[in-house]
């Protein structure tokens, strides 16, 4: 069998441009381009970080429809591929293809996620100078762990990771977001563990760069739900469309929330996906063993609008 | 950082592991070259000090999971004709071809196990340490992954 196997694995290659494309990344310091819509949009600002005035952006009314981002579906791979190839000729053509519950199972946990970040920390071209504990106890989070570090990308950095006790009730990060989370924890069983958020910051002038926050909960026996929270002042997520194939999905769906704010949907083999995008702001959702009404009614008292501005 | 020459001497050594254990992760060429090129990049800016090739080829198994893990998160991932791309491949014989097949045809859990036994010829214990899992959730998948094999090879036999 081992001789067997062997030979039917040999065959396998890695590209042939494997080793040029790497060496490329590694002088202009990017990561492989040519994939998923959120790693696409890593084109690094020219511009300076975002000022103040950035973040405060306020909209003059809360009748429109927030989002920033185009969304297309196609019912053939065919025409997919045309609108991409016209859109970006440059780049290979790429569409969202979903695993199945089953495989699913294979994903990082939550409480794995949170434990792998506070192990190892979340920055990937990191060299680490320090690390402390810290001492953070407000809104339902407790431990805190402060790295200092070298990011090839970001440059000297202090990042900040808090873990919620039993659980997150509120996330603060001032001047940028005042969430609360406790609708979710009386709805929910919130994930041991499970629960965490990073702030990174310039260690020159305390500027934020980007948060992060991920928190898991188990609303019934058997499923998960996991609820993302991105900022990034680098990267503007609503830059690239969403290309979608109808046929990968059970049903896919854009609904605009009670407080106007415009996430896509979409549902498979018993799993949902959720994603909202405002700019530099995203929320992702993922989840097993809630219906798409059941979400929907979620997202309606996740208060998007205020969390995305 | 590892010096360009070494790096490059690194990389054309492993690349092809890494591949194969992201393809047998990911069933799927581009996600596995993407991620090939994300873990050698990661290699190439890592400070770390490796004990020895042993050690080197440990830590690149154990980051290629990781990444691969990350690529699953979310369903934003592109996709391939599979079978386009094995039967572009150049077997030795056509069992070979039903070989592979019958092992992607595999779940994850199981497809890596068998990759890592026995492709790389990793023992059960040293799995478990790469997988991070219990030594006997290792030997059980092992056992239920050949026998699951070996039905899928005979069912394809018999049609």
């Amino acid at each position: 069998m081992r001789e067997e196997i062997r030979r039917a694995f040999s065959p396998l290659h890695a590209s042939q441009s494997t080793l040029e494309e790497v060496l490329k990344m590694a002088e202009t310091k990017k990561e492989p381009q040519n994939i998923t819509p959120k790693k696409i949009v890593r084109t690094v600002l020219i511009a300076a970080v975002l000022t103040a005035a950035l973040l405060t952006l306020t909209a003059f009314t809360v009748d429109y429809v927030l989002n920033h981002r185009e969304i297309f579906f196609f019912d053939s791979l065919e025409a997919l591929t045309q609108q991409q190839s016209e859109d970006h000729p440059d780049a290979a053509a790429s569409y969202a293809v979903p695993g199945t519950a089953e495989e699913s199972k294979d994903v990082e946990t939550p409480s794995e996620y949170v434990s792998r970040a506070m192990e190892q920390g979340l920055l990937e071209n990191e060299t680490l100078l320090s690390q402390k504990e810290g001492d953070y106890s407000r809104d339902g989070w407790e431990r805190q762990v402060i790295r200092s570090s070298e990011d090839s990308f970001y440059g000297n950095v202090v990042t900040e990771y808090r873990t919620a006790g039993d659980y997150a009730q509120k996330m603060v990060v001032e001047d940028l977001l005042d969430w609360d989370l406790t609708f979710l924890a009386e709805k929910m069983t919130p994930m041991d563990g499970g629960q965490i958020a990073v702030l990174c910051r310039s260690e020159k002038d305390g500027q934020l760069l980007w948060v992060k926050t991920h928190l898991g909960y188990i609303p019934r026996e058997g499923s998960r739900f996991s609820l993302s929270y991105e900022y990034n002042t680098f990267f503007d997520s609503g830059e690239d469309p969403e290309y979608i194939l109808n046929s990968s999905y059970d049903r896919s769906e854009v609904f605009v929330t009670q407080d106007n704010v415009e996430v896509l949907i979409q549902e498979y083999d018993g799993q949902i996906w959720c994603s909202a995008v405002n700019r530099y702001k995203t929320v992702s959702i993922y989840a097993t063993g809630c219906t798409f009404e059941e979400m929907k009614d979620i997202l309606n008292q996740l208060d998007l609008r205020t969390v995305l501005i | 950082m590892l010096k360009k020459e070494q790096f490059v001497q690194l990389a054309q050594q492993y690349m092809d592991t890494i591949f194969r254990l992201a393809f047998s992760y990911l069933k799927s060429r581009p996600d596995a070259d993407d991620v090939t090129q994300t873990v050698l990049l990661r290699l190439y800016q890592s400070d770390k000090d490796f004990q020895s090739d042993c050690h080197l080829k440990h830590w690149l198994i154990r980051v290629t999971i990781n990444e691969c893990k990350k690529y699953w998160r979310s369903p934003w991932r592109r996709a391939e004709d599979l079978s386009d791309y094995i039967n572009s491949l150049t077997f030795e014989g056509p069992r070979e071809n039903d070989l592979l097949e019958a092992v992607l045809a595999l779940d994850t859990k199981y497809r890596i196990i068998i990759y890592l036994y026995y492709y790389e010829g990793y023992t059960v214990e040293e799995i478990a340490e790469l997988l991070k899992l219990p030594q006997g959730t290792v030997g059980t998948r092992l056992k239920r992954a050949r026998e699951r094999l070996r039905k899928n090879l005979s069912e394809e036999a018999s049609t």
